[in-house]
């Protein structure tokens, strides 16, 4: 195709006509997107969107942690099953404690057994213990 | 583009798609896309480049659109001027890479022998000239003679003034006549009567 825009041009200057000629020529419908892009649009639009659904959801299923020291305590008991059964495991140890300092136990088991139940060792094996701890140390 | 009743406007997409609608990203997709795809054959002449800037651009898009502001830009224009400064990036890199003389292959469509060759020199001449123009003056040039935009949308996607866009495209077909003034012949401009 000739896209020559002067009769007889006889010099080798582009004029501004030609120049407009040239890139209108060139002025074609490029190749159409293929449906591979399209298709790859579209799943990146999908996966932008359910990565900000993850995202919004997430803060929601996890309650935030109060501050101080309540918060900082909270964590420390989680694996415990949090601060209740913390409590409750104090509570026990401090029961226990003071009924052994109390001598309560002979109460409790009489309570429990219907007797004072005391431990008795066998008389050999304690003096073969104090033996062995004397002669390591 | 003005919304009516049977045709959403692209923010009205947009803001859809940042809903969760997926068909809104589809009719978005399919309306934004070519245009975009367009521009980057036309700066880049690859096609493989031309769709990674195509996708790299609509996945901007996705990911801006809870954000999105009415008014402030068109969406076209704004995804024009991602896939734009995307096209320079690519661009600068490639010359960083290739010698000057190294310009891409044409696609060669045209259908008769004689003809066919005509129009693949007369592409390679131009091709090669715009090749070798400032990234800038090549997008605009694009702009204005290809996408056929107005000196104020291409001021909005380049981010500069009409002013500037002017003198840039003034710039542009001067440095382009000079560097097709000695191919005339490849271009088809010899006076040959017909």
């Amino acid at each position: 195709m000739n896209v020559n825009g002067k009769n007889g041009s006889d010099h080798n200057d582009i004029s501004d006509f030609e120049l407009d000629l040239i890139l209108r020529d060139e002025e074609r419908e490029p190749p159409a997107p293929s449906m591979r892009l399209m298709n790859a649009v579209l799943a990146d639009a999908a996966e932008v969107s359910a990565a900000r659904a993850a995202a919004e959801a997430k803060p929601a299923s996890t309650q935030p942690r109060p501050a101080g020291l309540f918060g900082r305590l909270s964590g420390l008991f989680a694996p415990l099953g949090g601060w209740q059964t913390a409590t409750a495991l104090t509570v026990c140890a401090f029961v226990g404690f003071a009924a052994g300092l109390s001598g309560g136990t002979d109460a409790a088991s009489s309570f429990i057994f219907g007797e004072t139940v005391a431990l008795d060792f066998p008389s050999d094996t304690v003096p073969d213990y104090f033996d062995i701890a004397l002669s390591e140390g | 583009m003005t919304g009516t009743s049977e045709e959403p406007s692209d923010d009205e997409l947009l803001k859809g798609y940042a809903n969760g609608d997926q068909s809104a990203a589809r009719l978005l997709a399919g309306r934004l896309m070519p245009r975009v795809h367009a521009l980057a054959w036309r700066m880049l002449h690859d096609r493989v480049e031309a769709e990674d800037v195509t996708q790299e651009a609509m996945l901007r898009l996705w990911k801006i659109a809870p954000d999105w502001q009415e008014g402030n830009a068109k969406v076209s224009t704004w995804l024009h001027r991602v896939a734009s400064n995307l096209c320079i990036d690519r661009l600068r890199r490639r010359r960083e890479t290739r010698s000057p003389d190294q310009i891409p292959e044409v696609a060669d469509d045209a259908p008769g022998a004689l003809e066919r060759l005509q129009t693949h020199e007369r592409r390679s001449a131009l091709l090669a000239a715009l090749e070798k123009l400032p990234e800038r003056q090549k997008l605009a040039i694009m702009l204005r003679h290809f996408e056929d935009r107005g000196n104020p949308e291409i001021a909005e996607i380049m981010g500069t003034s009409v002013e500037a866009v002017e003198s840039i495209l003034a710039r542009a077909r001067r440095s382009l006549s000079g560097r097709l003034e000695h191919r005339r012949d490849q271009l088809g401009l010899v006076g040959d009567g017909r």
